[in-house]
């Protein structure tokens, strides 16, 4: 085993461990964690199969396989940044209902309230 | 029939200098329920909408010019007002043009009327490039929507019902006036504008200022590049 594949394999297994204690701290929802523990095996089977990442390279025509796992990882981020503001905006969205909503609520609320106060003073007088 | 309830909606950010005051203003052109929106005012915006007896809704926090509104109509929705007419909480509209406003919503003429500063020989001139803006995005709405607009980015609005319940259910959330126009005319309201005088802005400051203007424009543009991209619904009769 090369100097850089048990590099590669501390770090998959380091970020795999991460992300457990992450889900076991209830900090990461189950449903983003897979995507990350798919990322992590990723990271181990390219770092095992050392001929792998030489043959995705040629079979996309790149030329320095290295080049080849910076493309797809940057795809990869690229991918999951657009992820994560398609859940943003659906945050914000409902955020803002939930603001809406809450601003007609506390209405309801404080005319009952001074209904109740207009029922009291006659009934006092 | 039971007269029409007309709702003005007041979108209020900081705006506690000038409030009082444009109440006063509408409350002397008409007969009308008001409500302030007071979109998450650090100051006490929502104290003097209490003082003055209208209705409030507090929200939270900042939502921004298109979601206040929006939380407007959806009172105006759920009270079930008839007409819904929106205007500045910093007294840039004068409230003695609300009655023309609602007049072609009233006779069954028109279901969106826009106060246009443009439309006539009103003296008012806002700063250059906001009117540039405004200019483009008119005759770009223009050309859209085959009928002359002037004033795209007008805030001094009515609506009628119908369109109360559409807005209460969808509107933009930040720079929504071009947006509006187009969504409201692909859904088959009928728009129309009549000319109004504009004061010099009150007191608190314009939403939109130089580093924002760009974002302004881009965003609308596209805004108005997705609604055009929506088939038009077949007319519903």
């Amino acid at each position: 085993m090369s100097k850089v594949q048990i590099f590669s394999l501390v770090v998959s297994i380091i970020s795999a461990l991460v992300i457990f204690q992450l889900i076991r701290k209830k900090k990461l929802k189950e449903q983003y964690s897979l995507l990350w523990f798919l990322t992590v095996v990723v990271m181990l089977v390219l770092a095992l199969w050392e001929g792998l990442l030489y043959r995705i390279s040629s079979l996309l025509g790149i030329a320095v396989p290295s080049n080849a796992l910076f493309m797809l990882a940057l795809l990869f981020m690229f991918f999951m940044s657009l992820h994560f503001s398609m859940l943003v905006s659906r945050l914000t969205d409902q955020t803002k209902m939930l603001a809406q909503r809450l601003a007609l609520l506390d209405r309801d609320i404080r005319k009952e309230h001074e209904s109740k106060a207009v029922a009291e003073n006659d009934k006092g007088s | 029939m039971t007269a029409p309830r007309i709702l003005v909606i007041i979108p209020a950010h900081n705006e506690a200098d000038s409030l009082a005051d444009v109440i006063a203003d509408i409350r002397s052109a008409l007969e009308c329920g008001i409500v302030v929106v007071d979109d998450g005012s650090t100051d006490h915006t929502a104290r003097i909408a209490i003082e003055q007896g209208v209705e409030l809704l507090s929200l939270p926090f900042n939502l921004g010019i298109g979601s206040t509104m929006q939380t407007g109509f959806q009172f105006a929705f759920r009270e079930e007002y008839d007409i819904a007419v929106q205007t500045d909480g910093d007294g840039q509209h004068d409230a003695s043009y609300i009655p023309k406003l609602i007049e072609p919503i009233l006779l069954g003429e028109s279901d969106f009327v826009v106060g246009s500063r443009y439309l006539s020989d009103t003296n008012y001139s806002g700063p250059r490039g906001r009117r540039a803006g405004t200019a483009m995005f008119s005759r770009i709405l223009s050309l859209m929507v085959g009928q002359r607009l002037t004033d795209a980015t007008s805030g001094f609005r009515a609506a009628n019902k119908a369109l109360i319940a559409q807005f209460a259910h969808d509107y933009p959330r930040d720079y929504p006036e071009v947006e509006t126009l187009l969504v409201a005319h692909m859904a088959h309201f009928r728009v129309r504008e009549i000319p109004v005088a504009m004061r010099q802005r009150g007191g608190g400051r314009s939403s939109i200022n130089k580093f924002r203007s760009v974002y302004y424009v881009v965003k609308v543009l596209l805004a108005l590049l997705v609604v055009a991209s929506r088939r038009r619904s077949p007319r519903a009769e």
